[in-house]
Formats: C-alpha cells, structure tokens, sequence
C-alpha cells in the first residue's frame, strides 16, 4: 500500500521536515499527529502531490509516485475548511470528481445518492453548499472525498473548525463510515482525544522526525519521551536525577522516588507522575512526600487538586474529596505507577 | 422621544447632503439638462439641416469596435498577469507589481506622448529602423492609426485587469483549486471550471470597467488616431469645437451618456460580491513559487513582456525628451544623437514672436492651481457627500444614486455642458477660470467618495458614544475620533483628486482659453505641432507629468493600508 521514504522539506530555509518513512496498511486508519507547525500537513500534501519533497520517496504498491501529479494518484484529500465549490450545489459537489472520471449520467446519480445516504443527508442534494452548516459542510466535503472511490484518503484537521459537542459526533461517525468503506486513512491532527477516539494507529511527527508510531494505548502507557507525554497531557513531568548505584531511584526537588520502568538511556530525565495514579495519606510511607492544597477545582467526577510541594513544585492530582486550602498532604505513588522519560527538549 | 430624536437626525443629515448636492445640481445636472435641452432647441435647430445619420453611426460603431478590441486584448494580457501576481512569488514581484500599476494614473496626453516616442514617426523604433534599414520614411505607420490606439488602451487597462481579477484571485481559496487537483481535474479543466467561474464576477466586473474607459476614451484617441477616425467622445468635440454643431454634439453626448450609464450599472451589478467568505482564503499564504518548468516559462515570459510593456513607452518618453537629433531639422543622413536638457530649459524661457505661442511655465502655474483647488473642492464636497451617504436612511437614501451618476459620466460632455451653461447671460464667458477646477473637482469627487465611505462606514460608533459620554461635543467627536481615523483615507482621495486634475484633458480642452491652458492641452498642442523644439518641450512636459503622477502613484501605495484597493 503506501510508502513514504526519508521524505525531506524546507519551508523558509529550515528544515520542516528531516527524513520521515512509515506505511500504511490496507484499510489502515492513522492519525499523523503533531504540534501545529510540525509539518503534518505539509507530509500530507507531499502524498497528495500538492507539493512537491525535496529528498525522499512516495510509494504506492511498491511503485514510485513520487513525480505522479496530484489528479492522476486517485487519492482523495479532505480539508480543514472543507473547500466545498461555493459555485456548485450539494449533488454537484459531490459528483465532480465522478465527472472528471467520465463516468455515466445514470451511475454518476446512483453514487452521488449512495454517498448522500452514506453521510444521512438524503435530501440535501439540490441544496447550496453556502447554505448548510458547519458540521453538514463537513459531511458534504467527506462524501465528496469518498465518492469516487480513493485508494486513500487523506484528512487534514477535518474537525478543527467545528465545536466540542459536534466534534465527538462526528469522530464516530466518521470512523464507522472509514471502516464501511475499508478505504485506508491518513488523519492529521494536533488533538489527542480525536487522534485516541479515530485512529487503529498513531504517527507522532515532533522536530521533523517520526516520534513514535502504536496504538493508541501504547503511546498512553509507554510515550516516547518527556515531551510526547507533556503534549498528549499525561501528567505532571518533574525533573528527577539517575541516583549513581541505585538504578531505580530518582532524586527529585521533592524526595527521592522509586520508579519501576527501566531508566531512558542518558541525557536529562524527567518522571511523569499522573494525577489519576496518585494516592491520598495512604498508609504507605514509601515513595511519598508532603504537599499543600493550593486550590481545588471540581471537575465532575473528582475534584483536581493543585497543590504545592515543599521545594515549590505544583502538581495536579485527582482526589475523591475535597481539602481546604492550606491543607498538608501526604501523596504516594506505587512505582509501578511512576514513568522515567527522557528529557530531550532540555538536552 | 424616539420618533423626535430620530425626526431630527434626519434633519441633520438633510443638511448634510445640501451643499454637495447644491453643487452637484448647479454644476453638473445644470449643464446635462442644457445638453438635451440643446439637441430639440430651435435656436440652433439650422444644425439638424446638415445632420447625416452616419455622424451618429460612425463614432458609436468605431467606439464599440475599438473598446471591444481593446477590451479582449486587455484580458488575454491581464488575466495571465493578475495569476502572476496572485499566485507566484517571485524575487521583485512587488516592484513590478508597483509598475504594472502605474499605467491607471498616468494622464491620456502622457500615455500618447509615451507611445509616440516610442513608435510614432519620429519615435525610437521609427528613427532606429530608419537608420538600420537607410529609410527616407517611418516604417512603422501604427500613429494615427487603430494600432497605436488599442495598444495604448492595453497599456494603460491592464492595471485595471490587475488590480481588479488578481486581488480577487488572491483572496481566492487555493485549496478550493487543490480540492479540484485531489478529485481528479488537471490543471486546465481546474482552471476552466473552478477558478474561472469562481472570478467570474471580478473579471466581468474588470471587462466591463475596461471597456467603458476604452469606448469614452478621449486623450488617446485625438493623439494617436487621426480625423475621422474618432470615438464618441472625439466627435463630440470635433463637432462642437470645429463645425460648431451644438446639437449633433448634444445629441452624440446623449447616446454617450446612456451607453456609459447602462455599463456603469452593470458593472455595479456584477462586481458585488456573490459567494462571500464561502471561497475566501481562510490563511494569507497563498504565494509560491512557480512550480514545474510550465509554470516557470509562463511566469518568466509575462515578467518579460510586463517589464517590456511598461519600461519601453515610458522610458522612450523620458530618453527622447533628454535627446536631440538632427535629422529633424530636415539633414537627411547621418543621424547625431546627443544628450540634451534643452527641451527642459526651453520650458522656462519665454519667447515671443508667435501668436499662438504661450510660455510652459504657465501651463504649469494654471495645472498647479487648478489641481490644488479641485482637490479642495473635491475633498471638502466629498467628505459632506460621503458622512451623509454613510448615515442615509429613508428618504434621503434615494438620493444615493444622485452623487454616483458623475461617476459614469465623461469628461467631455462635462466640457460640452459648461461651455452651453456658461455661455449665456449672466456669464455670457465659458472661459471662466474657476470653472476648470470645478469640472476637475467633479471629476474627483465619486473618487473621494468612493474611497472615504467604507472607512466612514467602518468607524465603529461605540468610539464616538465614549467621546461623547467623556463630554466631548459633535464637532470636538468629529476632529478627535473621526478625522484622525478617516485621515489616511482622505489623503489617499486628495492626492487621487490631485492627480486626476492635473492630467485631465477632456473637459480642460474645452474649457481651457487659447492665453491660459494647462498642461495636457499645452503638451497637445505642442506634439500637434511640427518641429523638433515643440515636439521635444511635449515630451520633456510630459515627462514632468509623469514623474508628478509616479510620485502620487506612489504616496497612494504609501498612505493606504493593505487591503483598501477600491480603485
């Protein structure tokens, strides 16, 4: 299926991207995702063929496509703004590309209707693109993506521009309509929960270079690095030094820490201590420190506690009952509970 | 208490209007009335005894060929021009951007000038082809001639296709193109059903602009063309000034007004805008560099013929009026060039001996003056015109289309109807010297309005409300908030209004007397005379010109903020 080698890009003289290769399985659903300014969406448009790489190769099949223009791969692409022709109403949005395959008047109606009914939007055919809402727009321009059968798509922050609620709708729906289609999907974002709800696998592209590629539970519970966890909001990260001869344990500005994962190879480490993982005045006295409530915030089911520790760290803890500010607290963490990642940002 | 504060607003709005309408209404219906009023007067009705329908046919055929030529060579350069400009970037695209725009400012007279140094009969081609080739005569005969009048229409209409179709293509969604290319649509059928339809409008819109500025052309025609081959607008003057046949140049000046008001319309109908924010390009980055060999040949070839287009009328104008040549004084043979500020020098000297000889110096004094008075005319009126449109509701909003009828309306039957309305008692005198700066002001004033009303409209109130709260009154509001906000926009109308006046020629040929021209009927009459010292003061004259109105140009570009392009 896909291929992309070493793909290289400059944009204003820096380098965007340095040397990324992965693939894409058959009916594959991955999220590529990155801060903004990673150079997601400019990888995205190399496959499309809307820009051109400067080292590197793209490969469909095991065939070179690198020099292919964009409207002779037969892959679809759909954008952060849509891009629905204002000029052209819902049904003739959705058969362009139909049209630019020569395809028959009577089949050209029987797809557009399928797609239509695909994204529920039956009688919406005759109707202007400028006048449907933000989340119908979105549907239109994913039926006009798939209408004519890609052997890709690709999908550029297609929820960015749409609110929270319609959001989470729509990423389901949007995942039962790619797994029906068994279409394979590239889906660019910078957003972890989107990223988490849609994809089978994640491709995490920081500095120009693929991070880390897995599932969505392996980049939970093993991220990469000091920075993955902090950009997916895994947890309070404390800077903690390597103890010479006690290759578990951790000196931090609060205490020593023992932590049970195997220790990153070298440079700066930082421990990613999550608040939902941390226990309150336990019995236990290992692997614990003293802290003060600064504030609680109530959060729904818990309450999110930020509290101060003596050396003036701030955590973020999650706790079933509420304390006063002021209060002292005893925290523990079991060292199982504890990740030692590596700090590259501060090398 | 509503209805009362509303009723008097009102009031003060109506007061508003009244000065700039009293002047629209004396100054410039007055004179239109007395046009139709001249076609059925029996005073001069010994006029209709001579009148052949071709006197009629002629002009409005040749008018409607020319602009229509015109109008599509214009487009076929303009359109690969404003995707240049839109699209690619490009090491000095704002440079050459700056100069393609140029063209719209220039006087007529200046563009005639230009392009008969550059390929009139003593021009550069000419002499150099002459010299290479042992010529006793021009080769190139396109002055007096359609050629050289079209060329000089694509010359100056270009900028319009420019300004017009490209900024609209770069405020152009690209990713609604890019949407084409992912669906399966090369290149050309993207352009042929994405881009084109999506610029219809701002095309049209341009087509239509640049074909009513070609069928009133006026300048260019009398100085490039020849007798009998005159566009309306010419032979409304030929008819008035030469044959004084008033009521065929009134009825000529009618049929001009209705086709100028028909295109006026239309293109007001069809540049509004259709699709709004739906293809607005949502990020600025719209500019790349030209992609694939085809791109960078096409890009490479229009910077070639732009630069060639705008550099070689324009720089023949300024080079020929630094140079003397000796074959013009009639020595056959070796041709001397030498490099020479006599023409220039000879601007200030002032001979006598000829009867219809008049100094340059004055021509300039009489320009200066009357460009300073219409602007103040223009600005002053336009300000008043605009405040009132930008608060308009009810009644008095139907007074809109008063103000923005001059906008359609030519020059020339500006002239036409002054010297009608002036030449009866109690003025019983054409001539009048005010009345140029106020047919300039005229001129000017949709332009001041044009570019003043949105920023008016724009200002947003809640800043006057807390001036006003903090205890300032109407007129303190006016110059602490308003003015310093409206300033650039009324700057950039002043120096618009300057501008325009001093390179006018339409009505100033009417109006001006033979002792007090200005500087477009002065460089007309020079280059209309033989002789290399007349000949070469018109091109160091309107080089002069040129240069005043390239720094006008530029000082626009300086003062407007991005974004404010309305014309």
């Amino acid at each position: 299926m896909l291929q992309v080698e070493g793909i290289r890009k400059d944009y204003e003289g820096r380098p965007l991207l340095r040397g990324v290769s992965f693939e894409v399985q058959p009916a594959e659903l991955v999220a590529l995702l990155g801060a903004s300014g990673s150079g997601k969406s400019t990888m995205l448009r190399i496959i499309a063929g809307l820009e051109e790489p400067e080292g590197g190769r793209v490969l469909w099949d095991g065939q070179d496509i690198t020099d292919l223009p964009a409207h002779k791969r037969g892959f679809g692409l759909m954008f952060q703004d849509y891009a629905l022709f204002p000029h052209r109403n819902v049904y003739e949005n959705i058969a362009f590309g139909l049209r630019m395959q020569g395809l028959p008047q009577d089949q050209m109606d029987q797809r557009v209707a399928s797609a239509l009914e695909m994204i529920q939007m039956g009688p919406f055919a005759q109707r202007a693109v400028t006048e449907l809402s933000g989340g119908e727009q979105q549907r239109v321009a994913l039926a006009r993506a798939l209408a004519p059968r890609p052997r890709l798509l690709m999908l550029d922050e297609p929820l960015g521009a749409l609110d929270h609620k319609l959001r989470v709708d729509l990423i389901q729906e949007l995942r039962r309509i790619l797994h029906e289609q068994e279409v394979p999907a590239i889906y660019v974002t910078h957003d972890r929960d989107e990223a988490f709800a849609l994809a089978d696998r994640l491709l995490v592209l920081h500095d120009g270079q693929l991070l880390q590629s897995g599932s969505p539970s392996q980049l939970y519970q093993t991220p990469a690095n000091a920075w993955l966890a902090g950009f997916l909001g895994l947890g309070n990260l404390v800077p903690a030094g390597p103890i010479p001869g006690e290759s578990r344990r951790y000196r931090t500005s609060f205490g020593v820490l023992e932590a049970a994962g195997p220790p990153p190879e070298n440079g700066p480490i930082m421990l990613l201590l999550r608040p939902q993982d941390a226990q309150i005045n336990a019995a236990e006295e290992l692997n614990s420190f003293t802290a003060r409530v600064d504030d609680a915030i109530f959060s729904g089911e818990s309450y999110r506690l930020e509290l101060l520790t003596s050396s003036g760290e701030r955590l973020q803890i999650d706790s079933p009952n509420v304390y006063p500010a002021g209060a002292e607290l005893r925290i523990s963490y079991s060292p199982q509970a504890l990740l030692p990642l590596q700090d590259t940002e501060n090398e | 208490m509503l209805t009362r504060g509303k009723t008097k607003r009102n009031l003060k709005a109506g007061l508003l209007w009244l000065l700039p309408l009293a002047f629209l209404v004396f100054f410039f219906y007055q004179p239109l009335v007395a046009i139709f009023r001249l076609v059925f007067s029996p005073q001069f009705a010994s006029g209709w005894d001579r009148f052949d329908l071709t006197q009629l046919t002629r002009p409005l055929l040749f008018s409607l060929y020319q602009a229509g030529l015109s109008t599509l060579l214009t487009l076929a350069l303009g359109l690969p021009a404003a995707w240049l400009f839109a699209r690619i970037d490009f090491p000095g695209r704002k440079f050459l951007r700056t100069l393609a725009l140029l063209p719209f400012i220039l006087p007529t007279v200046v563009v005639a000038a230009a392009f008969n140094a550059l390929i009139g009969p003593r021009g550069w081609l000419n002499l150099g082809l002459m010299q290479l080739l042992g010529l006793a005569q021009p080769p190139i005969r396109l002055v007096g001639g359609l050629g050289a009048i079209i060329l000089a229409h694509v010359f100056y209409n270009t900028s319009i296709v420019i300004r017009m179709v490209g900024t609209a293509w770069g405020h152009l969604n690209p990713r609604l193109e890019e949407a084409s290319r992912m669906l399966g649509a090369s290149p050309w059928q993207t352009l042929r059903r994405v881009t084109l339809p999506l610029l219809g409008p701002s095309i049209l819109g341009a087509a239509l602009l640049v074909f009513l500025f070609d069928f009133t052309s006026y300048g260019v025609v009398r100085m490039l063309g020849r007798p009998g081959l005159g566009t309306l607008e010419v032979d409304i003057y030929t008819q008035a000034m030469y044959y004084l046949n008033l009521p065929v140049a009134g009825l000529l000046s009618i049929v001009q007004l209705i086709f100028t008001l028909l295109l006026t319309i239309m293109q007001n109908r069809v540049t509004s805008p259709r699709y709004g924010k739906a293809a607005l390009a949502s990020e600025s980055r719209v500019l790349h560099p030209p992609r694939g060999l085809g791109q960078k040949l096409l890009a490479g070839f229009l910077i070639l013929i732009i630069l060639l287009m705008v550099v070689m009328p324009l720089g023949s104008l300024v080079t020929r009026s630094l140079v003397t040549l000796d074959a013009e004084r009639g020595q056959r043979g070796g041709i001397e060039t030498g490099f020479t500020l006599r023409y220039y020098q000879e601007l200030f000297v002032n001979r006598t001996g000829s009867l219809f000889y008049v100094p340059p110096l004055l021509a300039v004094r009489n320009s200066l003056l009357y460009a300073f008075l219409a602007t103040l005319i223009a600005a002053a009126l336009g300000l008043l015109a605009a405040y009132a449109l930008a608060g308009s509701s009810g009644a008095w909003g139907l007074l809109e289309p008063l103000f923005m009828l001059p906008l359609g309306t030519s020059a020339v039957t500006l002239g036409l109807g002054f010297l009608v309305v002036f030449n009866r008692p109690p003025w019983n005198n054409p001539r009048l010297p005010l009345l140029i700066p106020i047919a300039h002001a005229l001129i000017g004033l949709p332009f001041v309005v044009r570019s003043l009303l949105p920023a008016i409209r724009s200002l947003p109130a809640n800043l006057r409300e807390t001036a006003r709260v903090m205890g300032a009154s109407p007129w303190r509001v006016f110059m602490e908030v308003d003015l310093p906000i409206l300033l650039r926009a009324l700057l950039v109308a002043m120096v618009f209004a300057f501008t325009i006046s001093l390179g006018e020629f339409g009505a100033a040929s009417f109006l001006a007397s033979p002792q007090n021209p200005t500087i477009p009927v002065a460089i007309f009459r020079y280059i209309s005379q033989p002789g290399a010292l007349n000949y070469g003061q018109a091109l160091a004259m309107s080089t002069l010109l040129l240069l005043v109105c390239a720094a006008g140009s530029f000082l626009i570009e300086k003062i407007r903020l991005p974004g404010e392009e309305s014309f």
